[in-house]
């Protein structure tokens, strides 16, 4: 996995290119701590931090071929099958890189190579005999790409951060989208939290000719690809494993040694027996264990291990840790949080990276395109009830949604359940499906942002905004369907494939790589009747039915724990902010950072002296997450880290002398 | 017996303490969930609150939108239930 970098139509000298594209790329060394390389032109110039993975004496990068060059983060796995069918095509290869056969795919295919690449993949591509510049992105968003348009220039680069390192650029919050992402967990669109900085959008790519905007073009979105009819359920459970047993076979296809994320769960467990099995051979794993019992999941990851005999490496985290490392977290971040979750991750690839391992298989997105979330149960039950919003036995099935709250189960606390459930039986049908439950709660930051920015809270305008970005056939999906789209472009994109993913693991130059993100795997499972991912409330019921006898029962069976970490207790001790909460929630630096209210943060850390941290529910701990993690992403920054390259490692230097 | 004002800004000022809100910063006519004031375990919250503030006994049955759906019906609830004699002693309801 690597960083990239790249900057096109810059008015100034080559030399300055070539300087400011390299401390770009020094801004992304932990990407690709391995070696790095720059390709200057008149016009433009391309920077790359690689961590080697496939044809580790060649694919160094930027890659120049004559007539494109291109700096290349990803994994496209197909490559060998991409390869044999280009050479039938008369192209010769020097290496064997994917990134190679990405380039040569373009020569051939043109735009139309993209939706012939399996894998995770961000690039940027200068045609120089068209003199037009390509940034494209993979189909869910595994892998970041930002744009931004400064002074007369176009700078591109795998994290924000990289932008920090140009002469007079400061990242400043655009509070409108920083508000959306509080709401969504994730912008909308192209957009980003920064001003002027956008994203390249997952399954899109965009041709840059000069000053003008960009054209941007989808290759792909959710449910694009023609299905055969839904099989039976017994016929897709056999699909579903030999689908999932090939992407793996894919991920597997590397230079270098392969482990895995076991988290406990039954996603990771169904991918390690698959790795296993195709492996044929001994592989490392790596688990997250908590000092606090409340949070442990080891006793099921320990089951998994002896079951498959895998090495394995557990990563201990307390409360201490997990404050301890927020701000590197952050940093890597470069957006708000709304868990601390992302820490054990970051922790998780150092013990990866001590191990000698690069590249893990992790179990992400399971719950998006197998519908293990709440929200598709929430869902489920608000229309059922709505059919009949009269009867007295529908709501009864709040009992069932979350048997394990305490203030779910209690009778008396059924009605207060109930009505709060009942607020959405008019609106859960609208075009955010899902997501009004949780803009509902989150909108309490709307009072948590500075008065004076004026930042108001529409849900007609935010409806608008969501709507533009729906595929055509949005409206005659099904509402768990509808759900699906959302979940995979706010929660997925936004923080779990960003924040919890890429940027934890590329922290420490570690390469995830996602079986359940397979496209042909979300296609195919797309097209299959609802009740085949969600029966009754039996959540991902096909992948639980599939492996059922394969991996232990207690894993298959076991009963899914909402999302828990130590957030609060790790923040807050006795009553009392931990010191790194009262520094950057101090009143002299909210009133500093001029983003959240004074009053809005003096009240909500006095909340927590009233109470204990089990008594303060889910909003209370997002909404202390979101606002430390912001303060702490505003300082960065303000305050960026002085990274360099060592010269030694430069692998790459090409400077073009003529106009290219 | 207290009045509907005092009800209210008792109410209000529980609301505005735990929910960090402003009075002028949400409708007493209108739901408090809707308005994004509170979420589930706030209603929790608020109903513990008028058994401890207001001596009242809230049962399962009373827990709809007719009664919880806006602070002012909250506070009819409450002078309902206070003039109805609907009280639970101290001790017991804490």
């Amino acid at each position: 996995m690597c960083g990239i970098t790249g900057i096109f139509r810059f008015e100034g000298n080559t030399e300055d290119l070539r300087t400011r594209v390299t401390h770009m790329t020094a801004a992304l060394a932990h990407r690709g701590p391995d070696a790095w390389g720059t390709y200057t032109s008149r016009d433009v110039a391309l920077g790359h931090a690689r961590l080697s993975i496939v044809d580790l004496s060649m694919g160094h990068q930027p890659m120049d071929t004559g007539e494109f060059v291109i700096s290349y983060n990803g994994e496209v796995y197909n490559y060998i099958e991409l390869r044999q069918e280009l050479q039938q095509h008369g192209i010769v290869f020097a290496t064997h890189s994917d990134t190679e056969v990405v380039i040569k795919a373009y020569q051939v295919w043109g735009k139309n190579a993209f939706e012939r690449f399996n894998g995770q993949f961000a690039f940027i591509l200068w045609d120089k005999n068209n003199r037009q510049l390509i940034a494209a992105r993979d189909r869910y968003g595994v892998r970041p790409l930002f744009v931004m348009k400064w002074k007369g220039a176009w700078y591109f680069a795998s994290e924000m951060k990289a932008f920090d390192s140009l002469p007079g650029f400061r990242r400043e919050y655009d509070i409108q989208h920083l508000f959306e992402h509080g709401l969504l967990w994730n912008t909308i669109g192209s957009d980003t939290v920064y001003k002027g900085i956008r994203t390249v959008e997952p399954g899109t790519y965009e041709i840059y000719t000069g000053k003008a905007d960009p054209s941007v073009h989808r290759f792909y979105s959710l449910g694009c690809l023609p299905q055969e009819p839904p099989a039976s359920f017994d016929e897709a459970k056999e699909e579903l494993r030999g689908m999932l047993r090939d992407a793996v076979r894919l991920r597997l296809r590397s230079d270098v040694p392969v482990g895995m994320y076991l988290s406990g769960g039954i996603d990771s467990s169904v991918l390690a027996l698959l790795t296993s099995q195709v492996m044929g051979e001994r592989f490392k794993s790596f688990s997250v264990t908590f000092g606090d019992p409340d949070f442990d999941e080891s006793s099921y990851q320990n089951e998994m291990v002896s079951f498959i005999g895998s090495e394995h490496h557990a990563a201990r985290i307390d409360y201490d840790t997990v404050s301890e490392n927020f701000l590197d977290v952050v940093r890597h971040a470069e957006r708000p949080l709304f868990r601390t979750a992302p820490v054990p991750l970051f922790l998780l690839s150092k013990l990866v990276r001590e191990n000698d391992i690069k590249v893990v298989i992790t179990g992400e997105a399971s719950d998006e395109i197998l519908f293990g979330y709440d929200s598709y149960k929430e869902l489920k039950l608000l229309q059922f009830w709505a059919r009949s919003p009269q009867s007295a036995i529908r709501p009864l099935l709040i009992k069932r949604l979350y048997p394990h709250l305490r203030h779910y189960s209690d009778t008396k606390a059924y009605g207060l359940m109930k009505l709060y459930y009942e607020d959405f039986l008019d609106t859960f049908s609208n075009p955010l499906a899902g997501l009004n439950i949780r803009i509902r709660n989150n909108t309490v930051l709307a009072a948590a942002l500075n008065k004076e920015l004026g930042v108001k809270f529409n849900q007609d305008d935010l409806i608008d905004k969501v709507k533009a970005t729906f595929p055509a056939d949005y409206e005659h999906w099904t509402l768990l369907q509808q759900n699906q789209f959302l979940e995979m472009t706010t929660l997925l994109d936004g923080y779990l494939l960003s924040s919890q993913g890429d940027r934890m693991a590329l922290g420490h130059g570690i390469e995830g790589r996602f079986p359940f993100l397979d496209h042909r795997i979300v296609e195919r499972t797309f097209s299959w009747p609802d009740s085949y991912k969600l029966n009754g409330f039996s959540q991902k019921h096909i992948l639980r039915s599939a492996f059922r006898g394969l991996i232990p029962a207690s894993i298959i069976d076991r009963p899914k724990l909402p999302y828990q970490a130590p957030d609060l207790r790790a923040f807050i001790r006795n009553g009392k902010p931990v010191p790194l909460v009262e520094q950057y929630l101090s009143p002299e630096m909210i009133r500093e950072y001029g983003v959240f209210d004074e009053r809005f943060t003096a009240r909500f850390l006095r909340r927590f002296s009233e109470r204990s941290s089990h008594q303060v529910g889910y909003r209370d701990n997002m909404t202390l997450v979101f606002l430390l993690s912001a303060q702490i992403a505003l300082y960065w920054a303000r305050n960026p880290r002085q990274t360099s390259l060592d010269e030694r490692q430069r692998i790459v230097d090409i400077t073009e002398k003529t106009a290219a | 017996m207290l009045t509907d004002k005092e009800v209210e800004n008792k109410l209000i000022a529980f609301i505005c303490h735990n929910f960090m809100v402003e009075p002028d910063e949400f409708n007493y006519e209108e739901s408090l969930v809707d308005q994004g004031v509170i979420d589930s375990i706030g209603l929790v919250e608020i109903s513990a609150f008028m058994e401890e503030e207001f001596g009242i006994k809230v049962a399962e049955k009373d827990m709809d939108r007719n009664n919880f759906g806006s602070v002012k019906k909250m506070v009819a609830f409450i002078v309902r239930q206070s003039a109805q004699g609907n009280l639970t002693n101290r001790e017991s309801a804490a």
